[in-house]
């Protein structure tokens, strides 16, 4: 008798428009992970069903892919390989929890807002908006919304509006937080379009920023061009929300609105730089069908300094998309890299200045905290969170980034990707201590959302990416 | 069967298999568009009303 899949355990089928010369194999984890595999191991578990014995396994799977398994190769995978990542369920399986992906450069300090459930049902309302005939006017209307705005008004002029009064900023920001909800929602309304299942919405901190998240896990199993949909939506989204201020901006001659408009467009712009996780770094890993773009930067610059050496993660793209995404990883270093020094050069001058606005501004929550004005205690403490928060951010990034490259260089003897790729020896069961994966699953299972608290320790987090 | 070409055991460990990120699209949220001295104002004007 064979294992049995895990509870929820979903079969996804092959990535759709994969970059790779060997197309990954998808299953979604019960906890809303996907999990890439070979068409061999998928096939095993797909075979899985808890009757089955492993000689009967072993000669499907021989007859699907083409090559001679044996039943002790099939135990071999299924302990070795589906095993350690939470695929199966019954063998031994008491310590052995599933692996979590800790990327490079991710999303943290995530507060759940809308639920999923909620998203979904909002989604669902608002795809009308995906009608071809919609699309193509809304877009139509945004030219010569633009025409307009930048042909006939113009920037300065429009800013003006501030300048000559600042209370208009506080009409100004609502709108432009409901604009970035209402990008979110662009997303998941894209994505539900294509056939798959948004999840929460939410706001966290990437980098030194605070931004508003939609999970979209669930896009792994479309194929590209649902994908790419659901990385555009939330743009697009933008793109009626411009419209439809135009629209109230005729109906009401208000001209705060055109200062939103032009927010709006800054927001489009900020969108499509392709070197941070913003939608321009998924419509570049959804062009060239490799889902984990940041996962190539290590086999690009190890076989750039072993001439000759192709690293087979690299060597297992097709030609074209290797050298596209050779040229992502130089750009992205170099943007990344210019970044760094630019902290590192004007660093210490951020930090004084940043220290003193600081410093001030306690003084001014004392001021206002003496005055007994409730309205003013309020927005003093605001005032100094949203000082404070770039700085800690600013400050946390650099020291993941640090304990990153410290960890790299005193892991050199093996590298966590060939480590992923190999994982024959798989998860030692004294190297792991997993909080409840079950509470995981059902919280999951409850609110649509990946519990990121969980994580493997650091002796073995790295295998999983 | 026997045309066909058996794995090693080396193969299978070296198999893909691999925690794929998760998809999670971001927007910017600019604080600094908050004014504090235009909601102060705003409050202001509000209590007058």
């Amino acid at each position: 008798m064979t294992a049995l899949p895990a509870a929820d355990v979903e079969l996804l089928g092959e990535y759709q428009g994969s970059g790779h010369v060997e197309a990954p194999w998808l299953v979604r984890r019960a906890d809303g992970r996907t999990v890439s595999v070979s068409r061999v191991l998928y096939a095993v578990l797909a075979a899985c069903d808890g009757r089955t014995s492993h000689d009967t396994i072993a000669l499907r799977v021989s007859a699907e892919v083409g090559r001679r398994l044996t039943a002790d190769q099939v135990a071999h995978v299924i302990d070795r390989k589906l095993a350690p990542l939470g695929l199966l369920q019954g063998c031994d399986s008491r310590d052995r929890r599933p692996a979590f992906a800790a990327p490079l450069l991710s999303l943290w300090f995530r507060v759940p807002l809308m639920p999923a459930r909620w998203v979904n049902g909002i989604s669902r309302a608002l795809g009308f908006l995906f009608a071809p005939a919609l699309v193509i006017v809304t877009l139509v209307a945004l030219v010569a919304v633009d025409v307009w705005l930048f042909g006939t008004r113009g920037v300065q002029e429009i800013f003006g509006v501030v300048l000559d009064d600042p209370l208009v900023l506080a009409i100004v920001t609502p709108l432009s937080l409901l604009g970035a909800c209402f990008h979110e929602l662009g997303h998941a309304t894209a994505c539900r379009k294509g056939g798959a299942r948004p999840g929460v919405i939410g706001v966290g901190a990437y980098l030194w920023w605070f931004v508003m998240f939609n999970d979209l896990t669930d896009t792994y199993r479309l194929d590209r061009r649902g994908r790419l949909r659901a990385d555009l939506g939330g743009v697009y989204f933008n793109v009626v929300f411009v419209v439809g201020l135009f629209a109230a901006y005729l109906a009401t001659g208000y001209e705060p609105l055109l200062v939103v408009m032009l927010f709006a467009h800054a927001d489009i712009a900020a969108q499509f730089w392709p070197f941070v996780r913003l939608d321009g770094y998924y419509v570049m890993s959804d062009l060239t069908g490799v889902p984990d773009l940041f996962g190539m930067v290590r086999p690009v610059l190890r076989s750039a300094v072993r001439r000759g050496a192709v690293d087979p993660a690299l060597a297992g793209l097709r030609p074209r998309v290797r050298w596209v995404v050779t040229a992502w990883v130089v750009s992205t270093v170099l943007a990344l890299g210019s970044l760094c020094v630019w902290l590192a050069v004007a660093g210490p001058a951020l930090a004084r200045d940043a220290l003193a606005a600081l410093l001030r501004q306690v003084d001014e929550v004392g001021v206002a905290f003496a005055s007994g004005d409730l309205a003013d205690r309020a927005l003093a403490v605001t005032e100094l969170v949203l000082l404070g928060v770039p700085v800690v951010g600013a400050v946390l990034t650099a020291g993941f980034l640090l304990l990153a490259g410290v960890r790299a260089l005193g892991d050199r003897r093996v590298d966590p990707r060939t480590w992923s790729r190999r994982a024959g020896p798989a998860l030692d069961d004294d190297a792991i201590s997993w909080r409840d994966w079950d509470a995981v699953v059902a919280r999951h299972a409850a609110t649509g959302h990946v519990d990121r608290r969980v994580h493997l320790p650091a002796g073995a987090a790295t295998r999983g990416q | 069967m026997n045309e066909l070409t058996e794995f090693s055991l080396d193969e299978l460990d070296t198999q893909e298999a691999t925690v794929l990120p998760d998809r999670e699209l971001m927007a910017k949220v600019k604080a600094k568009k908050l004014n504090v001295a235009g909601l102060v104002k705003l409050n202001k004007l509000v209590i007058k009303l």
